[in-house]
């Protein structure tokens, strides 16, 4: 079953004529997604890759009963776009863009969640349920079936822990890539939540970065987790007062530092390992695999 | 991008914000001829603590003494020599006021203590007032908040006020945080911002075409080194740190755990390179001939090549890296890390890359933790070289 998408889901490609959505559709065809069209304004009753094109959210839902949108719109416009599908009835949504304006993706974001849409990113590298789906840009080959949820900030990460897991014969239910970014869709903790929930779960690993208060957020909530968390959280040897890449990732203040969050989450219960291979062999050792 | 006080300043004032006079002293064109005892020097930096550092001074009995005494302290840290000479300001106490993004509510929070002043963090007190996500708010709004906080009754009306123009200039100018500390309140219950410190979001600035602020990017640039600054020109981001090995990578959270990786194994990662915003394609070249560089320093002890590749084709990179390691051998012993997913396995396989890089002889593995591992076994058995 994984968590978010269905195999029921019906997913739309909103920019479906951008590089990145040409690059991945095959892909996540292959991987087992249902792709339903796609959204390109002006291009209305065109096809492309197979796909029916259409010119607005509004209309591709119309016509396909789609509930899912994978957003490929850049940067400056993708709250809008964030917006437009929240409006238009879809209920799961990634959005790729990195470098989006803050003030624009806040509003967006707040909005998609009183319109009852969840949305992984901005910034994301998206979703992989092996053998079921995946959405925006996680490479299918990298997962393995499973039992084991994976929620990561950072892409490579995503990739880097879904690459340990599987060479040690850890397969993964579903695995999220949610982005870097100081301002998201969901937190972890929404995530960790939903694996919780998920009989088809059995564990959870989390992948988190020095700055924000997103892991204490997590370990505050660990009390009412049912399944074993593990968590690596990288950054532990950033110099201090840089950004590393992720806009997200520098410690404004003690508390946001990596040896500060790794003894919140140890104290609440979490498993912190320090490297993807020690994970992976934490989470074989624990679960029995 | 940050600001320094003066260009934050210079925001508040165009938002009607209460500042100090002051003005800007660039000590590399011209020394002031007299200073009045009571004005405040402060130099103009990136960085807090300037007052514990020296580099905030009331101008005193000596003021050009004082004036460099900043100088000099200046100078020893390499920054450059501009300084704010601002009037003093009279005050009875000091508040604390900021708007800074809470990345777990999804939206801005206005900050308030009336414990401003030095060491915030550790005795401030802060309360804390949700925005909501599209960064309006109305002074009616505020006033039961600053009651709450403490805040005296006859500077209720005003904080209000500040607080609400504070928030426009957070929303207006794409701002991520500004904040103003100390907030200094006069015998007759006035507010003036006597310290400001903002930071713009960089994505947003294709919409601020004409904003400028050089003094800041002279700051910002003053900190870089001279390869951080090459870097730049070159369409990548490098931070250099003091440590032994140069590691080259891609993608933010990959640099971050090898880093960590390199620690635990009791190296330490000089380098961390990642991709500019709206950077062109390409850097590859340009960045293994900085790696190459960098290496040449007795300090390098060895050079950790890691990527993983999802999307972008591995073939053209590793032909480019071995054709480089054929023409100009790295200064340091070279360790390889590759993984890529079938995407990028266009024309070459992963494993076919490591086997080639092999074959040149140089270790060449799948995981980053099995080339660290044999980094510290290289290391530990005399064959990396001593660079202590």
């Amino acid at each position: 079953m994984a968590i978010l998408l269905k195999r029921e889901s019906r997913v739309i490609i909103q920019n479906v004529h951008s590089a990145y959505a040409r690059n991945m559709i095959g892909q996540m065809q292959a991987a087992g997604t249902n792709i339903v069209g796609g959204v390109a304004p002006g291009h209305g009753s065109t096809e492309f890759l197979g796909l029916p094109v259409f010119d607005t959210v509004a209309e591709a839902v119309a016509q396909t009963g789609a509930d899912t949108s994978v957003i490929y719109t850049p940067a400056f416009a993708v709250a809008d776009a964030i917006v437009d599908a929240a409006d238009n009835g879809i209920k799961l949504a990634v959005a790729a863009a990195e470098h989006a304006p803050v003030h624009d993706v806040m509003p967006a974001l707040a909005h998609a969640r009183e319109q009852g849409m969840w949305v992984i990113g901005p910034n994301a590298l998206g979703l992989l349920s092996p053998g079921l789906g995946m959405l925006c840009g996680l490479p299918p080959a990298f997962g393995t079936p499973g039992r084991i949820g994976l929620v990561s900030r950072s892409g490579t990460l995503t990739i880097a822990m879904l690459r340990a897991l599987s060479a040690q014969g850890v397969g993964q239910s579903t695995a999220i890539s949610f982005g870097g970014d100081s301002i998201i869709g969901r937190r972890p903790v929404e995530y960790v939540r939903e694996f919780d929930k998920d009989p088809e779960t059995d564990a959870i690993v989390v992948v988190g970065e020095i700055g924000g208060g997103k892991e204490a957020e997590l370990a505050e909530a660990m009390g009412e987790i049912s399944k074993p968390v593990f968590a690596m959280i990288v950054g532990r040897s950033a110099p201090e007062g840089r950004t590393l890449g992720h806009a997200g990732a520098l410690a404004r203040n003690s508390s946001e530092t990596a040896a500060a969050k790794i003894a919140r989450l140890r104290d609440a219960g979490v498993t912190v390992c320090p490297s993807p291979m020690a994970t992976a062999t934490a989470v074989r050792e624990r679960c029995g695999l | 991008m940050d600001l320094c006080e003066w260009d934050a300043k210079s925001l508040l004032r165009r938002y009607g914000l209460p500042v100090p006079n002051a003005r800007l002293c660039d000590l590399s064109k011209d020394r002031p001829e007299e200073l009045s005892p009571s004005s405040i020097l402060k130099a103009q930096t990136l960085f807090g603590g300037r007052g514990k550092a020296g580099l905030v001074r009331r101008a005193g009995s000596e003021p050009l003494a004082t004036l460099d005494a900043i100088a000099a302290a200046l100078a020893e840290r390499r920054l450059p020599q501009v300084l704010m000479i601002e009037e003093a300001t009279e005050f009875s106490s000091e508040f604390y006021l900021s708007v800074v993004l809470d990345d777990v509510a999804g939206c801005p929070v206005i900050m308030f203590s009336t414990n401003g002043g030095v060491d915030i963090e550790e005795n401030g007190d802060v309360k804390t007032f949700p925005l909501p996500a599209d960064v309006t708010v109305r002074q009616q709004d505020l006033v039961p908040f600053f009651i709450e906080a403490g805040a005296p009754g006859k500077s209720i009306g005003r904080l209000c006020r500040i607080a609400t123009d504070l928030v426009r200039l957070f929303r207006n100018e794409d701002a991520v945080m500004v904040e103003i500390n100390p907030l200094a309140v006069t015998a007759e219950g006035r507010l003036i911002a006597l310290d400001c410190k903002a930071t713009l979001d960089d994505s947003a600035g294709y919409r601020h075409e004409g904003r400028d602020f050089p003094l800041s990017q002279r700051l910002a640039d003053a900190r870089l080194s001279d390869y951080e600054r090459e870097a730049r020109e070159n369409h990548f981001v490098l931070v250099q740190s003091p440590g032994d090995v140069v590691l080259v990578t891609a993608g933010a959270g990959l640099g971050m755990m090898v880093s960590d990786l390199l620690q635990d194994a009791g190296f330490k990662a000089a380098t961390f390179f990642d991709n500019a915003a709206g950077a062109p394609g390409e850097t590859a070249e340009a960045r293994l001939d900085l790696a190459w560089r960098l290496a040449e320093s007795d300090d390098i002890k060895a050079i950790m090549f890691y990527q993983a590749l999802s999307t972008r084709d591995l073939a053209p990179r590793v032909l480019g890296l071995l054709e480089r390691l054929k023409a100009a051998p790295p200064p340091k012993p070279f360790y390889f890390g590759l993984s890529a997913s079938f995407v990028a396995e266009k024309t070459m396989t992963a494993k076919a890359a490591r086997e080639a890089i092999a074959a040149a002889g140089y270790p060449a593995f799948e995981f980053p933790e099995e080339v660290v591992s044999q980094m510290a076994a290289d290391r530990d058995s005399g064959k990396m070289g001593s660079a202590d």
